[in-house]
């Protein structure tokens, strides 16, 4: 199999698509309304220390993906293991992606279609991503990505007629703690799972820092979380948010200029589906990786069909209910606690200490 | 019974795109793997077609969660 490269701007592309991608669907459900910029601000603080964890890991085994660093550090079976875990969280990850996606067209557009029926082309077309590449993917991504950010900008000029700056206040009514929990939530959904990203770095064609590429990344990601966060308060206002299942989409919904230019939501579901179509494609890349490293299988386009058919099986069977798809949000964090914190920890650890016994040779 | 026909056709536009030049390259286990996935979630398609309830995986890690964090 031939070795796929992508550019430092297109893994960047691919990392706040992935990021933005969900967070827009289902994010903004937050306990702390008025104060949740400023917990998103906080949590980009947080994640430092995350992404300095990656990049040391990254760092030690040039050219490897955290997979094979995994197997090198922990050896075959424990290795083996390690990477079994992470293919089931990346897989069930897509599972959720695909969910959110076919959950809010059915809310918001098309509530006679079966959820199966969009989950099923979500898939074919991820299908057909993963089979075409990285390198496709991170072209389409860094081609669609300007797009996304003009779209956002343009939305949210549009909507200056409806801000309300006193829906921001008062700021820090109820004190530091519920923002520092929020900013946790925050933290491990969605800037957390740039974890993934650490299992495609082999393919980066420059050998810049990771963390530098990681700090990037998330500082854009955040930026663009925190604009769209910050205008569906100052539109919808806080008792509306509490009550409205997809923020983002009803703040865009309100926007009527000298009623011309109006019900341009659809537009912000076109950017709804194609930055979780992005995610959802990452998932599926690296859960076939994942797959074709446990079985040794020699490419691992050939494994992401199956893979991706079983993806839309758990998403349809995974949720009764959209109450139900909101409610896993308040236990995503302590899900996704040893996967993006626990265990590349323990690899960090345990790779300074072999390599100080010189139990473990690394490549300079 | 319209997701069992929609899935079926598309499993088998897999099966012709996919497996079958695997079997003919004789790569036997790529060809299991593949095979053994594809009739996992086709069973589980056909279940959910005609109205059988899949408990879903997500409340027993919600389960083990809750109980583990004693939320």
């Amino acid at each position: 199999m031939n070795k796929e490269i992508i550019s430092t701007r297109q893994y960047i592309s691919m990392i706040v698509m992935f990021i933005v991608g969900t967070t827009f669907v289902v994010g903004g459900q937050h306990k702390i309304k008025q104060d949740a910029w400023i917990a998103i601000l906080v949590a980009l603080i947080m994640s430092l220390p995350l992404i300095f964890i990656y990049g040391r890991l990254l760092r030690l085994f040039p050219n490897k993906n955290l997979f094979d660093i995994f197997e090198k550090v922990f050896g075959k079976v424990v290795g083996k293991i390690t990477i079994l875990i992470y293919t089931f969280y990346f897989f069930h990850l897509g599972s959720l992606v695909i969910r959110n996606i076919t959950e809010f067209v059915q809310v918001v557009s098309f509530p006679e279609t079966p959820q199966f029926f969009v989950a099923l082309f979500l898939g074919i077309l991820s299908i057909y991503m993963v089979k075409s590449g990285t390198e496709v993917l991170g072209r389409w991504t860094e081609f669609f990505l300007p797009f996304i950010l003009f779209v956002l900008m343009v939305t949210i000029l549009l909507s200056g007629t409806k801000f309300n700056f006193s829906n921001l206040q008062p700021i820090l009514y109820n004190g530091w703690k519920p923002v520092i929990s929020n900013a946790f939530s925050i933290f491990f959904f969605p800037l957390g799972e740039i974890v993934i990203f650490t299992f495609l770095f082999d393919s980066l064609k420059s050998k810049n820092s990771a963390f530098k590429i990681y700090l990037l990344s998330l500082v854009i990601s955040s930026a663009i979380i925190l604009i769209v966060y910050i205008r569906n308060i100052l539109v919808l206002g806080i008792p509306n948010l509490s009550q409205i299942y997809f923020p983002a989409y009803y703040s865009v919904s309100l926007i009527n200029i000298g009623e011309f230019i109006q019900r341009i939501e659809i537009i912000i579901s076109i950017v709804f589906m194609l930055s979780g179509f992005a995610k959802i494609s990452v998932c599926l890349l690296t859960t076939s990786i994942g797959v074709s490293k446990l079985f040794k299988l020699p490419d691992y386009k050939q494994i992401c069909a199956p893979i991706s058919f079983l993806m839309i099986n758990l998403s349809i069977i995974i949720y009764s209910s959209t109450m139900e798809m909101f409610e896993w949000l308040e236990i995503y964090e302590y899900y996704a606690l040893p996967f993006q914190i626990v265990l590349p920890l323990i690899a960090l650890i345990t790779a300074r200490i072999r390599i100080w016994s010189g139990n473990l040779k690394v490549e300079s | 019974m319209a997701i069992i026909i929609f899935y079926s056709l598309f499993y088998l536009t897999f099966i012709f795109i996919d497996l079958i030049p695997i079997y003919k390259n004789k790569q036997r286990k790529l060809f299991w793997i593949y095979l053994i996935m594809t009739l996992f979630s086709y069973t589980i398609i056909i279940l959910i077609g005609v109205g059988v309830r899949i408990p879903s995986p997500a409340l027993i890690i919600k389960d083990v969660i809750t109980s583990i964090f004693q939320l």
